[in-house]
Formats: C-alpha cells, sequence, structure tokens
C-alpha cells in the first residue's frame, strides 16, 4: 500500500472540501420537500434494464413512492421502450396492478377503457353517453425515457431540462461499452426501512465499515495485513456522479473450515465473484473500471446520482437503488444478475451465493436504522466523513447543490 | 398416527439417512431456507450439515444424472437438501452459530426473487 501512502488524499484529489458535513438533511421533513421536487422530479432515475421486457408487449410498473407515481414502462411493436404514468384517462384510476407482464393494450378494471401499449386510447363502452370527450386527448401521459447502456431511465419533469446524455455527462461518456454479463435475469433482494434514504444509501457506499460489519465474512477478503481498514484504491467524481474502486486482499483464501464452499468450487474465488488469480476480461480491461488498473482490484462501485448504484467486478454485476419513502423512511432494492444454471452444481454454487449474500446485506442494514434514530436524536449536528467515505460526502454535497439549485443546469454546472 | 407396515421414502436409494432431515429443510424457496436457517438451533444445524455433507457429493452425482429440469420427485427432494445445505454451511462455516453477529431477527429483508429452480 506505499502508492496509496503517496497521493494526497483521493478527497483532496477529488477537489472536495474535508470539513464535516451536516446531519441535517437526513431527518428533515423540509428538506424532504426540497428533494422531492429538485432531486427526484429533476433528475434522470434508473427504472431497470432492457432485457427485463425483451419482446413488444412486455411491460413492468415501477413504484416511486416520494413523487405518489406509478409508471408503466413497456415495449411497443416498433422496439421501441416507452412509459406512462399509469393511471387511467376517465376517473384516474391505476390501470395496470401488477408489477411485470405481457400485454398489447391494456384495460381499467375500473370501467374498461381500453389503451393501446403506445398510450393511445382505443376504446371506451358507452362512448355517446359522455359529453364531447375528444378520445385523442385522452390518452395514456407519457413520461420521458431514454436508454442508456441498456439502463432505462425515466424523468419525471413533463419536459426535462437536460436530456440523458447531458445529465450523465463525462460519467455517461466514461462508461461506454461497459459490459454487463447476465443482464437477463437477477437476485431480487428487497427492505423497507425506518431510515431516510441517504441512510441506507451511505452503507452500501464505502469499505471502511467492512472490518467491524463484516468481520467473518468479508474483512478477509476485502482487509488485509497490507490494507488493514480497507481503503480504496481509487475514487472519480463526475458532476453529480461518482465511481470508487475497492481493494481485495491477494492473500485471501477460504477458511480451512469451509468445507461446503472448497466442495462446491473448485478454486478459489471470492464471494462477489473476484476470480484470485488475476482475470483478464472486457469488463477488468475498461478504461473506466479500476481506473489505475491496480492488481489487487476487486471491484467497482459506480454511483449514479441520484438513488443508484451499479457494482462491477470482473465476473458479475449488482445494483443497488434506494427510494425515499418519507422523511425518514426508505424502500431498499438490490438486484444481483446471474446466469441461468445449465447443471445442478451451478445452481448450488448460485445458491451458496445467495446464502451467503443475503447474510452480509443483512449486516450492512444492522447499522441503518440505529444510525436513523441517532441522527434523528438531534443530539449531534456533524457527521465525520473519512477519505474512504469520499461518496458519502459528494453524495451530500451533490444532494444540497441540487436542493439548492433553482434549475437543474445551475446543479451540474462545473 | 397408525403404525403402518410400508415406508414411503422420500429420497433416492443410498439416502435414507436424509430422511429425517427433509421435514424441516425441504423448502421451496431461497427465501424460505434462509429462515429455516434463521431460525434453527446450532445443534440442528449442525445435525443436517454432518450428515449431509459427507453425502453431499454422490448426491450431487446422483441428481446430475437427470437434467436439471426433469428431477423426478425423490431426486428433487435430494436437489432441496443439497440447497439447504448451502445454508447450513454459512452458519457452520463463518459464524460459528445459526444467525450472523449481531444482526436483527426477524429483519426487514426478503428475498422477492430468487435463481431458478427453487429460487
Amino acid at each position: 500500500m506505499d502508492e496509496l501512502r503517496k497521493i494526497e488524499t483521493l478527497t483532496e484529489a477529488a477537489g472536495l472540501a474535508t470539513t464535516p458535513l451536516s446531519a441535517e438533511s437526513y431527518r428533515s421533513a423540509a428538506f424532504y420537500d426540497l428533494e422531492r421536487e429538485r432531486i427526484f422530479r429533476r433528475a434522470w432515475l434508473v427504472m431497470g434494464r432492457v432485457e427485463a421486457i425483451p419482446q413488444p408487449g412486455d411491460y413492468f410498473v415501477k413504484t416511486i413512492e416520494v413523487l405518489d407515481a406509478s409508471l408503466i414502462l413497456t415495449r411497443t411493436k416498433d422496439g421501441a421502450i416507452r412509459g406512462f404514468h399509469n393511471v387511467c384517462s376517465h376517473r384516474q384510476n391505476q390501470l395496470v396492478p401488477g408489477e411485470t407482464g405481457n400485454a398489447n393494450r391494456f384495460v381499467c378494471r375500473y370501467h374498461s377503457w381500453t389503451y393501446r401499449n403506445d398510450g393511445e386510447l382505443i376504446a371506451v363502452p358507452d362512448e355517446a353517453r359522455f359529453f364531447d370527450l375528444d378520445k385523442k386527448k385522452c390518452g395514456l401521459t407519457p413520461v420521458a425515457v431514454e436508454v442508456w447502456e441498456g439502463w432505462i431511465f425515466a424523468n419525471l419533469t413533463p419536459e426535462p431540462e437536460v436530456s440523458l446524455a447531458e445529465f450523465l455527462g463525462d460519467f455517461g461518456t466514461s462508461h461506454r461499452d461497459l459490459p454487463y454479463p447476465n443482464p437477463e435475469r437477477a437476485l431480487v433482494l428487497t427492505g423497507e426501512f425506518q431510515a431516510n434514504w441517504k441512510t441506507v444509501a451511505d452503507a452500501f457506499s464505502e469499505a471502511y465499515h467492512i472490518r467491524t460489519i463484516h468481520a467473518k465474512t468479508l474483512a478477509p477478503v476485502y482487509t488485509g495485513a497490507a490494507n488493514p481498514y480497507g481503503r480504496p484504491i481509487s475514487a472519480e467524481v463526475y458532476g453529480p456522479h461518482r465511481s470508487l474502486s475497492t481493494w481485495v486482499n491477494p492473500e485471501f483464501a477460504p477458511p480451512e473450515r469451509a468445507l461446503v464452499e472448497k466442495w462446491l468450487y473448485p478454486q478459489a474465488r471470492t464471494v462477489t465473484g473476484t476470480g484470485k488469480t488475476e482475470e483478464t476480461n472486457r469488463v477488468a480491461m475498461h478504461p473506466a473500471v479500476n481506473p489505475t488498473k491496480s492488481p489487487e482490484w476487486a471491484s467497482d462501485v459506480k454511483w449514479l446520482f441520484p438513488n443508484f448504484h451499479i457494482h462491477v467486478s470482473a465476473t458479475m454485476f449488482w445494483t443497488h437503488q434506494f427510494w425515499p419513502t418519507g422523511p425518514r423512511t426508505a424502500r431498499w432494492e438490490g438486484r444481483f444478475y446471474m446466469p441461468v444454471a445449465r447443471t445442478a452444481r451451478e445452481r448450488l454454487q448460485q445458491e451458496h451465493y445467495v446464502s451467503h449474500m443475503t447474510d452480509i446485506m443483512l449486516e450492512d442494514v444492522m447499522n441503518i436504522e440505529s444510525t436513523q434514530r441517532g441522527m434523528n436524536s438531534g443530539a449531534k449536528d456533524l457527521l465525520h466523513i473519512q477519505d474512504g467515505e469520499i461518496m458519502v460526502r459528494h453524495s451530500l454535497q451533490q444532494v444540497e447543490r441540487w436542493a439548492k439549485a433553482a434549475t437543474v443546469r445551475e446543479a451540474l454546472a462545473p | 398416527m397408525k403404525s403402518s407396515a410400508i415406508t414411503t421414502r422420500l429420497l433416492p436409494t443410498g439416502f435414507e439417512a436424509l430422511e429425517g432431515f427433509v421435514g424441516y429443510w425441504d423448502v421451496e424457496t431461497s427465501h424460505a431456507r434462509w429462515q429455516r436457517r434463521s431460525e434453527a438451533s446450532m445443534d440442528q444445524i449442525l445435525a443436517f450439515y454432518n450428515t449431509a455433507l459427507p453425502l453431499a457429493d454422490r448426491a450431487l452425482a446422483h441428481v446430475e444424472s437427470f437434467p436439471l429440469d426433469g428431477l423426478p420427485d425423490d431426486t428433487a427432494r435430494l436437489m432441496r437438501l443439497l440447497l439447504a445445505l448451502t445454508q447450513a454451511a454459512i452458519a457452520v462455516e463463518y459464524h460459528g452459530q445459526p444467525r450472523a453477529a449481531f444482526t436483527p431477527y426477524p429483519h426487514a429483508l426478503r428475498i422477492a426473487a430468487g435463481m431458478s429452480p427453487w429460487g
């Protein structure tokens, strides 16, 4: 780790202040109102992967509690992905009750108003008894949707101030052509917490906690004699977005007593899918992944403002999304993308991964609610953030910036 | 319950030692498996782990003699026990106790979708 000692801190290198931060935005109802209008209504938000709706008619419904919104994301006959508010034009009932499906038309369960999946209203029972009803004006309300690198984004401003490309900025250009292996299927974990969405997000944004929280599970992988505190390899900020590269212990080997693990895996591997031997593949070679090309690289955390993490290792990727449901409550969704098992051994390897990952996530979330209670108490004003927690710092700084900015362009200005 | 001369075999021949674990550990989803392990005592987990591990290689070979999407009922049950063994393993091999240290139970996490089959 001599290399790490020579450089200035990642925080200073990224041009960020080093002062303590205010805890107010984690507990204030007034600030939550600002976040709703100035962040979640103005930012481009990740809805999911294009592979979730491969065929025309495929759709999924996304709930965005902070905006009281329910969206239908669907693929139309021409192959385009479209987004609509999930609201019938008649008496405003929510149109689609389910989460996923395939339908060329959506029929409201109240009075059977029927829409094509491109949003057009095509049938109104007993239409003759309405009064000057113009069906052309009563289609589903569209939502701005754009796709970047297979990620579907939506923007809840009726006419977004900036395009997705402008919102992503340098992050978007530098992360072009990054492969996402096995994007068709994911293990999905969910949780609802008595905690602000940022409290939840912060828990997945640094490796400083690993030696304490994950002492028996991840600590032997992500900390070691050469880097006892799991300091990150590198960090970059890209406008409102950011990326962190985490270190892997080259000395790691599964414990002697991990007999099931040794039985299932012919060679040493780690739970995040990082091979012990240096792997050369298109993910690891991508210039924006582990940009210093450290041989002791575990995985990258790419944090898309405001609430989406993409984690990439040499062999797999996984995501976290943090949705506010109130000033002091949040919903978390983790997706770990994996191939369909071809053999029983592969299926068992996956289950081994699942059983370990779920406990690791449980270790991650165990402090979330107690941290929130500490902040709610108002006993302290400040958060002391160290260098390895640079993403927590940059996130909060950007959240406060967007909450103050009158326009998105002002928030995005250098 | 009346005693019966005919014993119904739940598992393929050769895996009789695991019959007693079917009732508790044979469940359909990853989330249910996680719950079973989280609610078991360490003695229960160790009894299953110590019986299943020496048979695991032979059990997997038996399961792999069929296509994964066409397992006979008894073999599917055996496969689900192997899936449950990975749950027992984290308790025995990492935590040294049924659940991770300092984690709450019950908790707010849910496996909303697992991997197929029986995820």
